[in-house]
């Protein structure tokens, strides 16, 4: 295991998985609005956990449906297990989460800049503190 | 689970013969009719005693649980039911077995061949002159198909809650997108509001099918409409069936809505004598991944300087295609027109057929 000064100059580098094209475009162009680094946006959970092992991420946005059946829970459930914060986003809201991500925090599509600005300061760390990848 | 312990459990096969005898004697007057009609309902029927104990069911109930009455009688009916609702369906009608309030419950019963059924319940006490309880009458009411439709209906509505909130963040794509370069309202409307109403449009082709997708063809040609409406020969299009998923479906149309878009104003939709071509033909071959081809070319337009255009259209057709649809697409602009070409391997959401 490494472990990963951040510097304060550097950006948080945010993973984001959304499958609709026009969506994910939103999400990223509005990151990096922020002055955050993207990765991705990945559309599948297979590009997202190809992601997970390749990138340094900081923190995960998760599309919770992915198209057809597919969900983003096992993303989830990677991060979980590399420690790295995530939240949900969607059109949803709680009551599609599964019990075992239950008590993470959701943003509900659509949403304006600040409000997306709000979100990821509360719930990823701030650039200044270490993480641990 | 706990066990609810009735008095009645213990009893003899003498006291068991004769209560039920006490019972029958008590329904001989017009039990023919009766019989007919309790035999004859939908429902599962039964009667029981004031203090619970089931004595009769009528042929339906046994039809369906492929039980005997030795087996039923009393507390008997416990054996069908699921273990996960058996205690609170226990509770409940003891409730009502001393209150003498009517009892309503719904739950699953067994069948015969072990598959399970939901059924409404209900039990109204019969009473005497002086208002005391002589007898309980119940049906069960087999309701499946209305849960499954009720449960369909409920998916449907969090998959239409999903779609709607998705595509107000699409039209909030769009309007950002447009933006960008907009130096007036008039401007930024000129090109927000055609990307509007190809969403519009796309999903009143969605609409169609129940949102389950649309055809390549008809993406396509309603995408274009647009642009065509003098002169329904400059586009041609070709290609075997294809099937989209519905997100799919938006892109891949936003994408020819982009390309569209650039030909009228500088390609070959801008000229009378422009031609566009899109043809699609699918590569199965060689052990690679079968894919999906699709060209667009432009023909016979107005000259124009080969440069590569870097708007919000070049960038969405590029990205999409590779994230959301994990293809490949090449975008060239030439002296006679531009030519796109998207290679998507096939997948849930760009199907044959």
């Amino acid at each position: 295991m490494s472990v990963h000064l951040r510097s304060p100059a550097m950006p948080l580098r945010l993973l984001v998985v959304e499958d609709e094209a026009l969506v994910a475009m939103l999400i990223e162009d509005q990151l990096l609005e922020l002055g955050f680094e993207v990765v991705g946006p990945a559309a599948t959970v297979g590009q997202a956990l190809t992601l997970c092992k390749k990138e340094q991420i900081d923190g995960a946005l998760l599309d919770v449906n992915l198209g057809g059946d597919e969900r983003s829970y096992p993303v989830a459930d990677e991060l979980d297990a590399l420690g790295i914060p995530y939240v949900f986003v969607t059109g949803y809201g709680q009551a599609g989460i599964p019990e075992r991500h239950a008590g993470k925090a959701v943003l509900r599509k659509p949403f304006a800049l600040s409000e997306l600005k709000r979100f990821v300061d509360r719930h990823f760390p701030c650039s200044g503190s270490p993480s641990i990848g | 689970m706990p066990t609810i312990v009735f008095p009645m459990d213990k009893i003899s096969k003498e006291q068991r013969r004769e209560r039920r005898l006490q019972a029958e004697a008590a329904l001989s007057e017009g039990e023919f009719n009766f019989h007919l009609l309790a035999d004859s309902i939908p429902q599962l029927a039964w009667m029981a005693q004031p203090d619970g104990w089931i004595f009769w069911y009528n042929q339906r109930w046994y039809d369906y649980t492929g039980t005997t009455i030795e087996e039923m009688e009393g507390w008997g009916w416990r054996k069908v039911h699921h273990p996960d609702h058996i205690d609170r369906v226990v509770a409940r009608i003891q409730r009502s077995w001393e209150t003498g309030e009517p009892w309503e419950d719904t739950f699953p019963l067994k069948s015969r061949d072990g598959n399970w059924r939901w059924f409404l319940s209900r039990a109204l006490p019969v009473q005497s002159d002086k208002g005391k309880v002589v007898r309980w009458f119940g049906t069960n009411t087999d309701i499946t198909e209305l849960r499954d439709a009720e449960e369909r209906q409920k998916l449907l509505l969090d998959e239409l809650n999903h779609r709607v909130k998705n595509t107000l963040a699409s039209v909030q794509s769009l309007a950002r997108h447009s933006a960008r370069h907009a130096d007036s309202t008039d401007a930024f409307l000129e090109k927000f509001e055609p990307r509007l109403l190809f969403l519009s449009r796309t999903h009143g082709l969605l609409a169609r099918d129940t949102w389950q997708g649309a055809n390549l063809m008809d993406v396509i040609s309603e995408t274009l409409a647009p642009f065509v409406a003098d002169e329904v020969d400059c586009i041609q299009l070709a290609g075997p069936k294809i099937r989209l998923g519905p997100t799919a479906a938006v892109t891949l149309g936003m994408a020819f809505h982009e390309l569209a878009t650039n030909a009228s104003k500088y390609g070959a939709l801008s000229a009378p004598e422009g031609r566009v071509r899109v043809v699609w033909s699918l590569d199965l071959g060689g052990g690679e991944r079968p894919a999906l081809e699709i060209e667009w070319r432009e023909s016979e337009g107005p000259r124009i300087a080969p440069t590569t255009y870097r708007g919000f259209g070049s960038r969405f057709i590029e990205q999409g295609v590779r994230r959301e649809l994990n293809g490949v697409a090449s975008l060239k602009l030439a002296e006679t027109g531009a030519t796109c070409r998207i290679r998507l391997p096939l997948s849930g959401k760009v199907m044959i057929g």
